[in-house]
């Protein structure tokens, strides 16, 4: 079909066009739907699994263009892939998403919708270069330890929240305290035991776990050692790229891939531990993203398949043995890129139920979407907002002092709604209350 | 009031996909707002918008584009699209359609499997998912009542923890509303000791031709007059829009045993069922599987189902705790009679969710397994099970088609899965040729041509082999009492009808999983 | 105005002359009709009736005659059709469950025949299983099971019609499972005859209970009988029947004249069992009572000499209804799951329209069930419902007003 739209006519290009074949695993049952946090918020078609799918299918048959308002229903979509679990035909819709997102960005920078441009460049320019990134995360550590954060947030500061624009304040509250120092370590984190019958690990830093949650990294490398690893962060790993993937800058995740898998291999691990769902996932779909590279699509599978969760990989360890008290009522929010995309749900359930003394009480659909997802709580305020809300309600039913997660960015997103709330709970990985167990075992 | 013609509205008629695709193609070329729609379309979609807020009424192609479809692969334009959320906008774009000359058509969740709400000759299509309260529940009166967009599931959950429920569950029960049940007259596996929803629906509030809104039945089992209720239930649509439903919930049965009976073919679980109910037992779920779903299921739930089995039974007898053991003995005698080789019995909650679980996903899974497949839905008598199941095994291994059967045994209600790749020579029209010898074998042992997905459009014709002209024209009668039959819904559920496809072959067509996207 | 005799003929026309029967034996409300047939084929029937619509005569199916006096009184009644000659079960496979009949066999003669196969149709309506299914059809009329067992129009599978057009239609089929078409039969169920003669049903059928017990629970005043009823309802016990009794109830019914509450046990041995003790802890003075008294109130709720009203409530309202009734002079009884409370006796119009008012105010109804033809006239037996739509499926079906003309009311 050969039409002209008035300004951009913008199709999908490239080679990553999602295929005929991942979209017609659609049966159109709608089962998705009920899932879909935006679909729960908005009862709109347009806002749901199988809409989106349906509108993406319209747009590589030629029938509709990717206009401004279908792009919007696209941006909408948090990636959390709750629909995938929900799909009885397997509808991979986390590839197909991120294949139609790749392929409008395939398009010449000057055709692309310039919101994503920005968020592009933000993400390739910044989340990809530990320098500038550091840079910026320093001015956050300032604006918590010269205690004008604190000021902001306390009761002095109504004044000087209303001077500011709602949607700032909304922005400044969702920012994380940044009160400690950052984990940079890189060579052997933890020795082989002395027996000499430890298995070799590797730990991905990557971009901003290090920065902003130094504590799970001491926490993780404490755990596996406990487990009987050693572990060892090689130099030259970065940034994972899964939200360049999310972002449709594929180019980007590609990049950053090859350095991971390059980096990771020259360390000789049975296993690549990520302690941030969102990157194990992507790294577990390493094999995809660069199977149409021939020098690299056998050796990204070969790392896509040694990628493991660190709660996967602890759960199917030895780890219960001597662990201590934590007297604690726990709640655990399932991070969507460790329930649906890893499919991973029992290991930090087991892992919880194993801690004496700690009381685990499910909130309503654990596994539905905080609104972090990335970038999103930045880029749809307002939705991540509507969907932080009935997540905060469903915490805050479950009575729990430690609310866990499994991923970084829902610990901003819980901890802003924690402040939101107004609760009195603390948010942390699964993996630092197991270590404050294994410590309280002593 | 005449009804709505003219030949805008039947050229917008999108039975033939090829038809729809070029529609289609055509509309995205031209100004989306303008060319293509009948006559006074803008004037129409303003005063939705001053009548609804511009808020909820979509009419740009990009938009209702994503409302051409159900759960089957019927595809037509809406040409506007609007959000209710009080009965008052219901009944605000009724009038408005009605000034205009156009059919409405009511929408819930799009999950339907008859093509029910595909609005064929265009219009405005009523979606009511915004309509999603449950506006109460009286347990003392064992009564709710729900707005039409609530899902099925959201209200089972609601009233779980009060001891209640409601006994409709379609195996889409998690994404399908209320409103649709009651559209449909939706079964489920526990219908065979429940009854379908009309069974449980106590009244309804429904609006009519006019944006007339009334009031059905009442908050009681039975109400005076005319069962009105009973004659909406069932109706696809094609009467009125539903906008509240009042239903009857049931007391949670203080025990239940859910158990897996393994037979080695179809056939000899067919016996069984009948076996079980000879001695007097209704369970109040009897569903079977056979060997093909239990493969492409079992891989991906890992409920214990045994993948060498020819089929299973799944069967749950619910009362009390001394009630149910002695039911269940007594399935289980009668399974080992009909020659089951094994009987696995549920022994947690968890295991006997993940047993149901195989139901639920069953469809879908086959949509993962195969290029494309047809579902039918036939009912026969219960004692002509074990022929009918083997005239449809050997039906579709004549035709060389793969055969999944999962379906309710208890009611006679075969859910058969032609399996096909539309890409292969003359597959599509071989698969039309075994589903209507199947359908024929299901007439002609005494039974019907849909048990719960209803007709809607893709059956209308299978109705000729079961009704005479004039059983039909009596049907007719009652649309034409309500109002007509092209306000709403038109060409659903009835054969013929104005600028309405009846050829069956043409329906059937569509009525193929999968395809048109791709032609 | 009076038939002509060139009208007769014509209807006489239609059917073989040893269908006729005379006319003496159809008095209805005082009125002898002009002719009277008994069709023994549904044809014939649909013939009769197409005959007489070609003419202008008012057409009256009859039965058993156990529910004349429900409705408005007939405004013409010309021509007498006993059903009862349609007497054959057509088909019954105990194996499904299933059986189809002609609209003029008997609920006793069903019954027997169900019964032969451990089997029944679970209804009770009044006065007694002499009602045909014709009649029980048309006047859906339910009983003490209501709410425990399905009711009439909810058994229903198909229905074969016959049409002033002279057509006999069908709708639904012989399975237990069936969306294909409209439930023209739900239509008419309760329809009173209105909108077709309906000759010929399929039920859904229901295994017999092994073990069936009443008990009679004196529990004190009406109050106290109302909170005890319903938490024997709540318990999920194996009951058929919980009915709330009036003292005065309780005593035409040939018991203990005080108010109680009258259950029926029915379900497998263990079952009744179980429920049996459970529902002595619930009630300790629970005592066996005759299975009769069910069968007496059936007939206490068919008139006839009295009055009776059918008062439908919540069923955490009922005891305050029947306390109400009983207070102005009425034996009232309830049967809770339906929310069905029944009155008898002697009631003014101005009376019942208060009742029905109350009866408004809490989410109900007041269906003036059986009454005298003047009271009939006097009161609407149905109250107000939706009108427009009755009256455009009049017009369709039986646009000339053949069929039971005015018993929905002037031009129904």
């Amino acid at each position: 079909m050969t039409t002209t739209h008035e300004a951009h006519p913008l199709r999908f290009v490239g080679v990553d066009i999602p295929s005929k074949a991942d979209l017609q695993n659609c049966i159109h049952c709608g089962f998705c739907l009920p899932s879909c946090p935006t679909y729960i918020a908005t009862g709109q078609e347009l806002e749901s699994p199988r809409g989106r799918l349906h509108l993406i299918s319209a747009v590589v048959d030629g029938r509709i263009e990717a206009t401004e308002r279908v792009l919007g229903h696209l941006d909408l979509c948090l990636q959390c892939r709750a629909c995938e679990t929900a799909c009885p035909s397997s509808v991979p819709y986390g590839r197909i998403m991120e294949d139609a997102r790749a392929s409008i960005m395939a398009n010449a920078p000057a055709a692309q919708p310039p919101a994503w441009r920005g968020r592009a460049l933000f993400l390739r320019e910044v989340l990809a270069r530990p320098s500038r990134l550091r840079v910026a995360l320093a001015f956050g550590r300032l604006y918590t330890r010269s205690g004008l954060q604190a000021l902001v947030r306390g009761p002095l500061g109504a004044t000087i929240r209303e001077m500011l624009p709602p949607a700032l304040v909304r922005l400044e509250s969702s920012a994380p305290v940044l009160d400690r120092a950052p984990f940079r370590e890189t060579g052997t984190l933890a020795a082989p035991s002395a027996g000499g019958s430890s298995t070799r690990v590797a730990l991905l830093l990557g971009c901003l776990q290090g920065e902003m949650y130094p504590g799970v990294h001491e926490a993780t490398v404490r755990v596996l050692q406990h487990v009987g690893c050693e572990v060892v962060s090689p130099e030259g790993q970065g940034c994972c790229g899964a939200l360049h993937s999310h972002a449709g800058d594929v180019e980007t995740a590609r990049a950053l891939a090859r350095r991971n898998i390059a980096a990771f291999e020259r360390a000789g691990v049975e296993a690549v531990i990520v302690n941030a769902a969102g990157c194990g996932a992507a790294m577990k779909e390493y094999g995809h993203l660069l199977r149409h590279d021939a020098h690299w699509a056998e050796r990204a599978q070969r790392f896509s398949e040694g990628v493991r969760d660190v709660l996967e990989f602890v759960a199917s360890r030895d780890f219960a043995s001597g662990l201590g008290k934590v007297e604690r009522t726990v709640t655990l929010q399932d991070a969507c890129h460790l329930a649906h995309a890893q499919r991973i749900r029992e290991a930090p359930r087991a892992i919880l139920g194993a801690i004496p003394g700690l009381r685990l009480v499910e909130m309503r659909t654990p596994d539905r979407c905080c609104g972090s997802a990335g970038l999103y709580s930045v880029v749809q305020p307002a939705m991540s907002a509507t969907i932080l809300e009935a997540k905060m309600a469903d915490i805050a039913s479950t009575g729990a002092e430690t609310i866990c997660t499994s991923n970084p960015g829902c610990t901003i997103q819980i901890e802003a709604g924690v402040r939101r709330a107004g609760l009195d709970a603390e948010v942390c990985h699964v993996i630092e209350v197991l270590d404050e167990a294994i410590r309280a075992g002593r | 009031m005449p009804p709505p013609t003219g030949p805008n509205l039947s050229a917008r008629h999108a039975s033939d996909a090829t038809l729809a695709l070029t529609m289609a193609t055509s509309s995205a070329a031209a100004s989306p707002a303008s060319a293509g729609h009948p006559a006074g379309h803008e004037a129409l979609v303003r005063d939705l918008q001053a009548a609804l807020g511009p808020a909820s009424v979509l009419h740009l192609f990009e938009d209702i584009i994503a409302f051409e479809y159900d759960a089957t692969i019927e595809r037509a334009l809406p040409e506007v699209v609007v959000f209710p959320g009080t009965t008052a906008d219901v009944s605000a774009a009724v009038r408005i359609a009605e000034q205009y000359l156009r059919p409405v058509v009511p929408r819930g969740s799009g999950s339907g499997l008859s093509g029910g709400a595909v609005p064929l000759t265009g219009g405005v299509l009523v979606v009511l998912t915004k309509m999603n309260r449950i506006l109460e529940i009286d347990v003392a009166n064992r009564v709710a009542v729900v707005q039409p967009g609530v899902i099925n599931l959201q209200l089972q959950e609601a009233l779980a923890p009060k001891g209640l429920l409601f006994a409709p569950d379609p195996s889409s029960q998690r994404v399908c509303s209320i409103g649709g049940n009651v559209a449909n007259n939706s079964g489920g596996p526990h219908t065979l000791a429940h009854g379908s929803t009309v069974n449980h629906v106590l009244g309804l509030e429904v609006v009519l031709p006019g944006g007339r809104v009334a009031r059905l039945g009442g908050r009681l089992a039975d109400t005076p007059g005319i069962d009105l209720r009973g004659l909406f239930v069932g109706s696809e649509g094609t009467l009125g829009v539903v906008t509240e439903v009042t239903v009857r919930l049931v007391r949670t049965a203080p025990a239940v045993r859910t158990l897996v009976a393994v037979f080695d073919s179809v056939e000899a679980a067919s016996e069984a069922v009948s076996a079980i109910i000879r001695r007097g037992i209704i369970p109040v779920a009897l569903e079977m599987l056979d060997r093909e779903i239990i493969r492409l299921v079992e891989p991906r739930i890992h409920a214990g189902y045994p993948l060498d089995a020819g089929a299973v039974l799944l069967v749950e007898v619910e009362g009390l705790a001394e009630g149910v053991d002695a039911d269940g003995a007594s399935v289980e005698e009668a399974c080992r009679g009909a020659g089951a080789r094994e009987i696995r019995v549920a022994r947690t909650a968890g295991e006997r969710d993940r047993l149901w679980e195989a139901r639920r996903v069953g469809i879908g899974a086959i949509g993962a397994a195969a290029p494309a497949f047809y579902l039918l839905d036939g009912v026969v008598p219960r004692s002509k099970l074990p022929e009918v199941m083997h005239g449809v095994m050997e039906t579709s291994a004549r035709y060389g088609f793969r055969v999944a059967n999962i379906f309710h045994a208890g009611d006679g209600n075969l859910h058969p899965n032609l399996m096909f790749d539309p890409d292969d020579e003359g597959a599509t029209a071989r698969v039309l040729a075994c589903a209507e010898e199947i359908m024929r074998l299901c007439v002609d042992a005494g039974g019907a041509v849909t048990g719960e997905h209803g007709i809607g459009l893709e059956k209308r014709s299978y109705l000729e082999w079961i009704y005479s002209p004039a059983d039909l024209a009596a049907m007719n009668a009652v649309r034409v009492a309500f109002g007509g039959a092209e306000r709403f819904n038109p060409c659903k559920m009835l054969p013929g009808g104005h600028g309405c496809a009846s050829g069956h072959g043409a329906e059937a067509l569509n009525a193929m999983r999968r395809g048109s996207d791709s032609v | 105005m009076t038939p002509t005799a060139t009208d007769l003929e014509h209807v006489r026309h239609a059917l073989s002359s040893d269908l006729e029967r005379s006319p003496q034996h159809y008095v209805l409300g005082g009125v002898t009709p002009a002719i009277a047939f008994a069709p023994t084929d549904p044809s014939e029937i649909a013939a009769l009736v197409h005959a007489a619509d070609e003419v202008g005569l008012a057409v009256a199916p009859l039965g058993a005659r156990t529910a004349t006096a429900v409705g408005r009184p007939l405004s013409r009644y010309d021509v007498a059709l006993d059903l009862r000659a349609l007497d054959r079960v057509i088909e019954y496979v105990p194996e499904d469950l299933v059986v189809t009949v002609q609209a003029g066999v008997t609920l006793t003669t069903l019954q027997t025949t169900l019964r032969e196969h451990g089997q029944y149709l679970p209804t009770d309506p009044p006065p007694g299983d002499e009602v045909t299914v014709g009649g029980l059809l048309a006047s859906a009329r339910s009983g003490a099971w209501r709410g425990h067992l399905p009711a009439a129009r909810d058994l229903i599978l198909g229905m074969a019609v016959a049409l002033p057009s002279g057509e006999v239609v069908h709708s639904g089929g012989r399975v237990v499972k069936n969306v294909t078409g409209f439930d023209m039969h739900r239509m008419h169920t309760g329809a009173l005859g209105a909108l077709g003669v309906i000759v010929e049903a399929t039920f859904k059928l229901t295994p017999l209970p092994a073990v069936t017990r009443t008990l009679l629970l004196p529990a004190g005043d009406i109050d106290a009988c109302g909170a005890l009823a319903r938490r024997v309802w709540d318990a999920g016990l194996v009951v058929r029947a919980i009915t709330v009794l009036g003292a005065r109830a309780a005593a035409e019914a040939m018991l203990p004249p005080a108010a109680a509450v009258l259950v029926e046990v029915a379900g497998s041995e263990a079952s009744a069992e179980r429920t049996l003790r459970e529902i002595r802890a619930l009630a300790p003075a629970a005592g066996d009572a005759p299975a009769e008294a069910w069968g007496r109130l059936r007939r206490l709720a068919a008139g006839p000499g009295a009055t009776v009203l059918r008062i439908g409530v919540p069923p955490a309202e009922v005891e305050t209804t029947v306390a109400a009734l009983e207070r102005s002079g009425l034996a009232a009884w309830a049967h809770l799951a339906a929310g069905s409370v029944m009155a008898r006796g002697d009631v003014a119009a101005s009376e019942i329209e208060a009742l029905r008012a109350l009866a408004a105010e809490r989410g109900g109804f007041l269906q003036v069930e059986i009454a005298s033809a003047t009271l009939r006239q006097a009161v609407d037996p149905t109250g107000a419902t939706e009108r427009t739509l009755v009256e455009a499926l009049k017009q369709q079906f039986d646009p000339r007003g053949t069929l039971n003309p005015g018993r929905w009311g002037a031009g129904l």
